[in-house]
This record gives structure tokens, C-alpha cells and sequence, in this order.
């Protein structure tokens, strides 16, 4: 889960920090309350993430718990991914 | 009448109707109210007094709406700065207001104190603190005295405060409630930024009617916003047409899934032919209110009645109740019907001025009218047609942005010789701002460099989306850039860029609006 976080902190600063500020960014530091992301930086992040980890993202699946934090990514991405296994024949 | 008074009433008369949903808390008419005397006292002890400046920098939240009624319960001015404004355009305000108070959040406060310690402020106040209870203050206030600033993205750069009066706010607030017939059974979704006067002028309406305002902030996660709607019951829905045409992309937005929902406005921009006919295909038993409306007349001039969509689909529609609309000619005379001139309004909702700008004031406000700036005709029945604005502003999503304003910012980066900015057609955002950058000789510059530059001094919803590199601006004889012609520069440098990424086989990068 490690080299998942490092994948998405490094898209967020590149992308809506535009790589400056990466320090002060915590993990679990919300998105929303830093006022890092609007509703199309949610959507480019939801591009990102289909494209980098080979996942799809259904429209309800939207939600902060799973968007709002390079953490809450990391945990989404992962349990997907397990799900994704998991439903494998 | 005093605004206060006005929503007053509605505490008194249905103290037990919820006022507000914000997440799985609710608050009644009546808890509303007693927060609110709660806050005016920490205003009080704060030394806001009569006619002081308060800035609230909130998002659209229970904790908005109290700090905005006890501003004017302690007699005091609103001056609202949005919860996405940066340290810096919220400093600036506060010392063009001179405020006394800001109201923010611990949060904010923790990231942006250092920066705003430097404003003088006497006081601030985070809304989740304990409170003690006070009586509630005298009301002497005049009803033609000013009650709110509300900051609007000025044409010349710097944004302008528009002065709003009790009596402004009161007129708009009864001509909408007359006009939807909003009543104590019904709730809206508050999606628009209160601080805005489209946002403001729902939350008016609502509170005055008694009515349940659920707090959606944003659309930022859009199944959660359509599910609270349909746990609510929401009756209401008002928005710009990128929130409609991002709802109808993501969401269950229709009927069978939000079946309460009686009644729909569009403001802020055009709302396209393509996009409304969706929208009542998806609801095609609700009332949909086409509506035009400026920040200087208080939110709303004219609403198209749902029964003449189809017969005046491209109106504007009527005045609603207490405004004059006139169309003048560039000669000052009263235009002919279907004559194209400016839209000119006179009534009770028209701004008091500009705040300290006695000049901008006198530019629109002459012979008791109110100069609009846009274009258009009256039909021979009075319907309002709009064929131009005048004015450079950019529509992206809610908000309306000056170009001049992000320019001089692009500015401000020492390697930036020069910097036009436009908005460019977006399917959600209705426009997408994208600005074309001329480095200084012999510097080299990146994209990304300018990118950040401006994220370090603008909220989100004021950066460019897309920066192009040019050599130099298409400008007039006189150095104004020409944004028509900038326009098709932009488009061309795009296509060149998307062929060039087809031709070296490159992933395209995901597109929101693809």
C-alpha cells in the first residue's frame, strides 16, 4: 500500500498543488477543508485512479470516505483491488 | 421593512419547523434563533456595533446562516468571503471593509491566522465555541441602510462591493417567494454558495417562508447531494447549468429517484436548450424557472413562468413583481419593441453602489436606473430577450470571474511578460478558463511554474484550467488584448496540441468531460 500512496500524493501535488507545498500535505489531510480539489479535480483524481490501478469507479462510489485524503484513496484503491480478487473465478 | 424582522416572523410563527439540514443534524426555526442570539452576543462582546463590517468565511453550513442573521441582529453589515477564497482576497477585503469582525473556522483560522493577523482585525470568532446567551440587540436600523456587501468580480480587475440595502434584500426575497410560491411544507437544496447572491437570495427566500434548507455544499461528491435530496423530501432545486448537467452525468437525477421535487430555477448564465429539454425529460410533472438576475439588482430581474418555456423558449422571460425593465438606446432614448439596446431596471431591488467607489457607481447607476451592461430587446408583451452583455466577465460553473483579475496575477509572476485570459466553451462548466502566457525574452518559463504560481493566489475556481505558451497576444492598435481573436488562437494551439498527441501516440490524459 506503500508504493499506492506515494502514486497518488505524487499526482495530487503535480496536479492540484502543481508540486509545491508537497510538505505540508499530510496523508490524511482532508481535500475538502484545504480547499485542494473542486468537483472536476474529483473527477481528474477518479481519472487517475481508473487509469494508474486498472479500477473502475462507479458513480456511487464518489463519496468522501473513499476520495477526501491521499489516505482514504490509498484504503479505496486497495480494498478494490482485494475485491477485485476476491470476485476473480 | 428590516431584514431581520422579516425572517423574525418566521421564528416566531414556526418555531418548530426545520430550518436546516447539514449532514444528520437539523436544526428548528427555533434552535436557529436561539443560535443566532448567541452569536450576535459574542458580536456584541466582540464591540460589533451598528453599521461595523463582519466578514463570515464559511461554507454554506447552520453555523453561515446564524452568523448571518446575528450580524444583522446586532445591526451590523454582512460581508461574506468564500469558503474557497484564499488568505489573500479574504485580507483584502477585510481592509476594504474595514471590518471589525471576521467569523471563520478553526481550520481556516489555524492554516491562514499569520496572514491575517496583519489586517488589524479586533476580533474573530470560530462558530463551534461555547457561547453564552445574551438578549438580543436593539434594531434601530433604517430599512434603506445598508445590510450587505456582497463582492462581485469587477470588469476593471479588482473585485467591487455592491451595497446591498434591507429594502433591496427584502424586495427580491418577496418578489421570489411570490413568484415560486414557496411555502413552510417545502425544502431546497442549497447547492450555490450563500455568498453569493444567487445562493443568498435561496436561502432568503427559504428562511422567510419557513421552509427546510438542506445544506448540499457543492457537488463536489454527487450521489451523496441527489441522495439528501431524496431523504429530505427536497421540493426545490436551484442552480446554474453546469450543476445541472453534471447531475444529470453522474447521479439518478429524475423523477422516479427524487420524486418530492416540484420546482427547478436556472441563473448565472444561459441555460442551453439541449440541456433544459433533459432536465424536464428527467422531471417532466416539476415547474422549471428560467430566471436573469444580477448582483447589483439584488439576485433576481426577470423569471420566465414554466408555462411559456416552449412559446418564449429563448426569453428571458417577465419582470417579476416590483421591477421595471426598460431597454435604452445607445442615445438614451427608449428603445422600440424588438430594438436591441442596454437593459436598464429601475425598483425597490436596485444596489445602493458600489462600496467606496463613488466613480464605478455613477458609471451604472443614473436617473434612478440601474445600468445592466448586457443587451437585448422586449417583445411587444414585454418579454425580455438577452443578445449580448456587454461586459468580459467568464461564466464557469457558478461563479463569474473577471479575466482582468486573473491576468494581473499572471502578471505578478517575474517571468510572465504578458497574459490574456478567456473562457473557452466546457460541456459542465458552461465556460473553462485558459489563459495564453507570453514569457519575458529570454526566460524560460513552464506551464507547470505558472500553474502553480496561481495556485499559491487563487481559489480553485478562479485558476486557469490550461495555460498556453504564445509569442505574443492579439491586441488592438491601442495594446487591448482582443479576445475574440485570442479565442482562435487558444482553439488552434489546442488542435495542434491534441494532433500532436495523436501523432506520437501518446495516452491522451483523462478529461473530466470526456
Amino acid at each position: 500500500m506503500e508504493a499506492t500512496t506515494r502514486a497518488i500524493r505524487k499526482f495530487v501535488i503535480d496536479n492540484f498543488l502543481f508540486g509545491e507545498d508537497g510538505d505540508h500535505l499530510a496523508d490524511n489531510d482532508s481535500f475538502m477543508g484545504r480547499g485542494i480539489v473542486d468537483s472536476t479535480g474529483i473527477l481528474e483524481l477518479v481519472g487517475f485512479i481508473q487509469d494508474a490501478f486498472a479500477i473502475v469507479i462507479e458513480d456511487h462510489e464518489l463519496i468522501p470516505q473513499n476520495l477526501d485524503s491521499i489516505a482514504s484513496v490509498a484504503r479505496f484503491v486497495h480494498t478494490k483491488k482485494v475485491s477485485g480478487l476476491t470476485a476473480a473465478p | 421593512m428590516k431584514l431581520i424582522q422579516l425572517i423574525s416572523k418566521t421564528i416566531s410563527r414556526c418555531p418548530d419547523n426545520v430550518a436546516v439540514i447539514q449532514g444528520a443534524q437539523g436544526w428548528t426555526y427555533g434552535e436557529l434563533g436561539h443560535q443566532t442570539l448567541q452569536v450576535a452576543a459574542r458580536l456584541s462582546d466582540a464591540g460589533v456595533r451598528m453599521g461595523d463590517r463582519a466578514v463570515i468565511w464559511l461554507d454554506n453550513s447552520a453555523s453561515y446562516i446564524a452568523t448571518y442573521l446575528a450580524i444583522l441582529e446586532c445591526g451590523a453589515v454582512i460581508v461574506a468571503a468564500h469558503a474557497r477564497s484564499t488568505a489573500l482576497d479574504v485580507l483584502k477585503i477585510i481592509q476594504d471593509v474595514e471590518a471589525k469582525a471576521l467569523i471563520t473556522t478553526e481550520a481556516a483560522w489555524s492554516l491562514n491566522g499569520e496572514a491575517l493577523e496583519k489586517s488589524g482585525l479586533r476580533s474573530v470568532l470560530l462558530p463551534q465555541e461555547t457561547l453564552s446567551l445574551r438578549d438580543g440587540m436593539p434594531r434601530e436600523m433604517a430599512p434603506e441602510e445598508l445590510a450587505q456587501i456582497v463582492y462581485t468580480s469587477g470588469t476593471t480587475g479588482s473585485p467591487k462591493g455592491v451595497m446591498l440595502s434591507h429594502d433591496n434584500l427584502v424586495a427580491n426575497t418577496r418578489s421570489i417567494l411570490a413568484s415560486l410560491k414557496i411555502q413552510a411544507s417545502d425544502a431546497v437544496a442549497a447547492v450555490l454558495p450563500f455568498v453569493f447572491v444567487y445562493g443568498n437570495s435561496v436561502m432568503l427566500t427559504h428562511l422567510a417562508a419557513g421552509a427546510k434548507i438542506v445544506i448540499a455544499d457543492s457537488l463536489l461528491y454527487p450521489m451523496m447531494t441527489v441522495d439528501s435530496m431524496r431523504m429530505e423530501n427536497v421540493t426545490g432545486f436551484s442552480g446554474v447549468a453546469s450543476n445541472y448537467a453534471f447531475l444529470l452525468r453522474h447521479t439518478d437525477f429524475d423523477s422516479a429517484h427524487l420524486p418530492a421535487l416540484r420546482y427547478f430555477t436556472s441563473a448565472g448564465g444561459p441555460m442551453p436548450a439541449e440541456l433544459l429539454k433533459k432536465v424536464r425529460g428527467a422531471f417532466p410533472r416539476s415547474e422549471f424557472h428560467v430566471m436573469y438576475g444580477q448582483t447589483e439588482a439584488t439576485a433576481r430581474i426577470t423569471m420566465l413562468p414554466p408555462g411559456d418555456l416552449e412559446r418564449y423558449s429563448a426569453s428571458a422571460g417577465l419582470p417579476v413583481a416590483g421591477v421595471t425593465v426598460e431597454i435604452l438606446r445607445t442615445d438614451g432614448e427608449r428603445a422600440l419593441p424588438r430594438e436591441t439596446g442596454e437593459i436598464t431596471i429601475m425598483g425597490p431591488s436596485v444596489m445602493l453602489g458600489y462600496w467606496r467607489d463613488a466613480a464605478a457607481s455613477a458609471k451604472v447607476l443614473k436617473d434612478g436606473r440601474l445600468y445592466t451592461g448586457d443587451l437585448g430587446y422586449m417583445d411587444e408583451r414585454g418579454y425580455l430577450y438577452i443578445t449580448g452583455r456587454n461586459s468580459e466577465m467568464i461564466k464557469s460553473g457558478a461563479f463569474r470571474v473577471s479575466p482582468s483579475e486573473i491576468e494581473e496575477v499572471l502578471f505578478q509572476h517575474p517571468d510572465v511578460y504578458e497574459a490574456g485570459v478567456i473562457g473557452t466553451e466546457d460541456e459542465l462548466l458552461g465556460e473553462m478558463l485558459v489563459a495564453a502566457v507570453v514569457p519575458k525574452p529570454d526566460r524560460q518559463i513552464s506551464m507547470k511554474a505558472v500553474l502553480a504560481h496561481c495556485a499559491r493566489r487563487l481559489p480553485p475556481y478562479k485558476r486557469p484550467k490550461a495555460i498556453h505558451l504564445v509569442k505574443e497576444l492579439p491586441k488592438s492598435e491601442n495594446g487591448k488584448v482582443l479576445r475574440q481573436k485570442l479565442r482562435g488562437l487558444v482553439k488552434s494551439l489546442r488542435e495542434n496540441r491534441q494532433r500532436d498527441e495523436q501523432l506520437t501516440a501518446r495516452p491522451a490524459r483523462f478529461s473530466p468531460h470526456s
